[in-house]
């Protein structure tokens, strides 16, 4: 069953150029999803309307079988799901604990290090990391949250292909391990390789071809 | 993580932003709390000009000036005085707050050896006494030749007291509260050698020291003792009458007549000389505004400058405040994103922001009150320490001390603070405004 969903989901900028159309898909817990497609489909709209991050032209986006319009799209972002970018979007003056326990109560040490970050790293200022290691902090949020769902838009766009396979297998455990619904946004064949399910976009509607 | 949690992370780590905004409020505050203080001043002193600061006109008896067989000059008085009948005609024309009137003589005391002057002998061993009703409105502490260091003035209801110079009282190891008995004296000189006229002493009062003065200048030309500024005393009115050197409600010296408005000393000084009953062929009149015309101009200057500092300091204040707390704010569009993408809604966002500014901007008004008082003060020496406001009933008795005029009260610097609080909540408002109208996705556009 579907815990996160977009039933006929549509959405154009000032009701003219539509961007979404009637998009209908579902994700499940415990899956890894790569929304795959060429620039300019959709696929960051979606992922944008599945997040709440801006409500849809026509159509509805379910979560756990209610629609999420009617708790507030701030409560479903607080909620039900976390982002992970492609530009890391840590805050700048925190250290990579702090970031983490910017939505979370939970002791973000723990989390740091099992994605491969040293106590002394957790405490340092987050410019201060590499790529890799500010998308592990993002990655380390999300997981923080109580959310069940993340969506994640390009985490490896800005990565080595190496880090991009390592943080690509993070995800994946994610899923199976803690049993997240993980939604990611890539352009990359190898990230897509490693979900369980891929979706594709053209021209703003599914792709079954 | 809570929104003030977020605030004192911004703050403590982003310490050049911080810095820029504690300096930027803490130099509006302390403008605005100095330009504020000189407008205080300045209304306060155009008030205290005309009933502090006053200006005077003295009466005394015409002298004659001739050259006498010797070859020196002799004075010599017309033998008039000022009776107390007519000071009560002139009082009675209004318009004058105060009249002091003023007594000469000489005094010996055994207790107390005078500083030698020209040709010093035992019996030239004297000093001038000055009988007066109020000490501080005597010319020299007028016009701040002398100035009281320490007791108190003189004033009319005063009985057997005297002031003395800091070097008489070093002199006799003498200071405010002991007490001397004073004898009569008259400086002569035969042969040239300075004499006492009067051999036999018959009158003897005993006085407290009440304060000690401080000269500013040096006798130039060398003088007999009794002609020393530095042994000169100032005594109570009763001083001279019970050494038998002057009479109850007869004054042989001058009697000066303290206007309350200086710019009334004309018309009174008009309707004096219209008095019938003084011989004006036997007395003359000066005058002194105690530069109440310099001073006046001086205020107008400064409460036209003072106004327009506060016209462009609160907008000049404000317009920077504003700017900078926009580009600040704006610069925060990713860390709003990122914060509303984790779901924390905007009025927690807006909230952390009024938090880091309001923050801030106490601290800079805790430190900017410490250094208005010094501003404050350097100013108020600056502009107003040499203004001579003898009239009030404080400089009667303590002297001459121009302080406190620049020093707001609380009230009207909780104003001020409250109104540059309201500055900085409203900038940070409208600021954030630009962000907080954008849904989470604009903003998450601008970032990329």
């Amino acid at each position: 069953m579907s815990i996160l969903e977009a039933r006929n989901a549509a959405y154009s900028y000032d009701g003219k150029k539509a961007v979404l159309k009637n998009v209908t898909v579902g994700f499940e817990s415990g899956k890894i999803y790569a929304i795959l497609g060429p620039s300019g489909c959709g696929k960051t709209t979606l992922l944008s309307l599945l997040g709440g991050l801006d409500s849809p032209t026509g159509g509805q986006i379910i979560f756990d079988g209610e629609d999420i319009s009617k708790r507030g799209l701030a409560f479903h972002r607080k909620n039900n799901v976390a982002f992970i970018f492609q530009n890391y979007n840590l805050i700048d003056y925190m250290t990579p604990a702090e970031n983490v326990a910017l939505t979370s109560k939970k002791p973000p040490l723990p989390i740091l290090e099992r994605l491969g970050l040293t106590r002394e790293e957790a405490k340092r200022n987050v410019l201060r990391l590499s790529g890799g290691q500010q998308q592990r902090v993002a990655i380390a949020r999300a997981l923080a949250s109580s959310a069940r769902v993340i969506l994640a838009d390009e985490p490896t766009g800005n990565l080595d292909e190496d880090t991009a396979e390592e943080i690509a297998d993070v995800l994946r455990d994610c899923a199976r391990k803690l049993n997240k619904c993980v939604v990611i946004v890539t352009h990359s064949d190898k990230v897509a390789k490693r979900a369980d399910e891929t979706v594709r976009l053209k021209r703003g509607e599914i792709y079954r071809g | 993580m809570n929104f003030a949690q977020r605030a004192f992370l911004y703050v403590t780590r982003k310490r050049g932003k911080a810095l820029g905004l504690f300096l930027l409020n803490f130099t509006v505050a302390v403008f605005l709390v100095s330009s504020f203080g000189v407008l205080n001043a300045s209304e306060m002193l155009s008030g205290d000009i005309r009933s502090s600061l006053g200006a005077a006109f003295y009466i005394r008896a015409k002298t004659e000036i001739s050259a006498n067989d010797f070859g020196g000059i002799e004075v010599r008085e017309s033998g008039a005085n000022i009776t107390q009948n007519a000071v009560d005609e002139i009082m009675k024309i209004g318009g004058i707050a105060r009249f002091n009137p003023i007594n000469y003589g000489f005094a010996k005391s055994d207790e107390i050896r005078f500083i030698p002057g020209d040709r010093h002998t035992a019996e030239s061993d004297m000093g001038a006494v000055t009988a007066l009703g109020f000490s501080a409105l005597a010319p020299d502490f007028a016009d701040k030749t002398a100035v009281l260091i320490s007791g108190e003035h003189i004033i009319e209801s005063d009985r057997g007291k005297i002031l003395i110079s800091e070097r008489l009282a070093d002199y006799n190891h003498l200071s405010v509260g002991d007490f001397v008995t004073l004898t009569h004296a008259k400086l002569g000189e035969i042969d040239g050698e300075y004499v006492d006229e009067i051999a036999v002493k018959t009158a003897f009062y005993r006085v407290e020291v009440a304060g000690i003065y401080r000269l500013k200048t040096d006798d130039a030309a060398p003088k007999p003792t009794a002609g020393l500024s530095e042994n000169g005393i100032y005594a109570s009115l009763d001083v001279l009458n019970e050494l038998n050197e002057s009479e109850a409600g007869v004054y042989t010296g001058e009697v000066g007549f303290f206007v309350a408005d200086p710019s009334e000393l004309g018309g009174v000084i008009r309707r004096v000389r219209a008095i019938r009953s003084i011989d004006w062929s036997t007395h003359f009149i000066r005058t002194n505004d105690f530069r109440y015309s310099e001073i006046s101009d001086g205020m107008k200057t400064l409460g036209g400058l003072t106004k327009t500092l506060l016209v462009l300091v609160p907008i000049v204040g404000a317009a920077v405040l504003v700017l900078m707390l926009t580009l600040c704010i704006r610069g925060r569009l990713r860390e709003a994103g990122i914060t509303l993408a984790a779901g924390i809604s905007k009025s927690e966002i807006l909230a952390q922001f009024l938090l880091e500014v309001l923050s801030v901007t106490a601290l800079a008004l805790i430190f900017s009150h410490a250094a208005s008082l010094c501003v404050s003060g350097t100013l108020e020496r600056a502009l107003f320490g040499s203004l001579p406001g003898i009239l009030s009933e404080k400089a009667l008795t303590a002297g001459v001390n121009n302080s406190g005029y620049m020093t707001l009260g609380g009230a009207k610097i909780a104003l001020i603070y409250l109104c540059q609080i309201s500055a900085v909540t409203a900038s940070t408002l409208l600021s954030s405004a630009a962000i907080m109208r954008l849904s989470p996705k604009e903003i998450l556009s601008k970032m990329i």
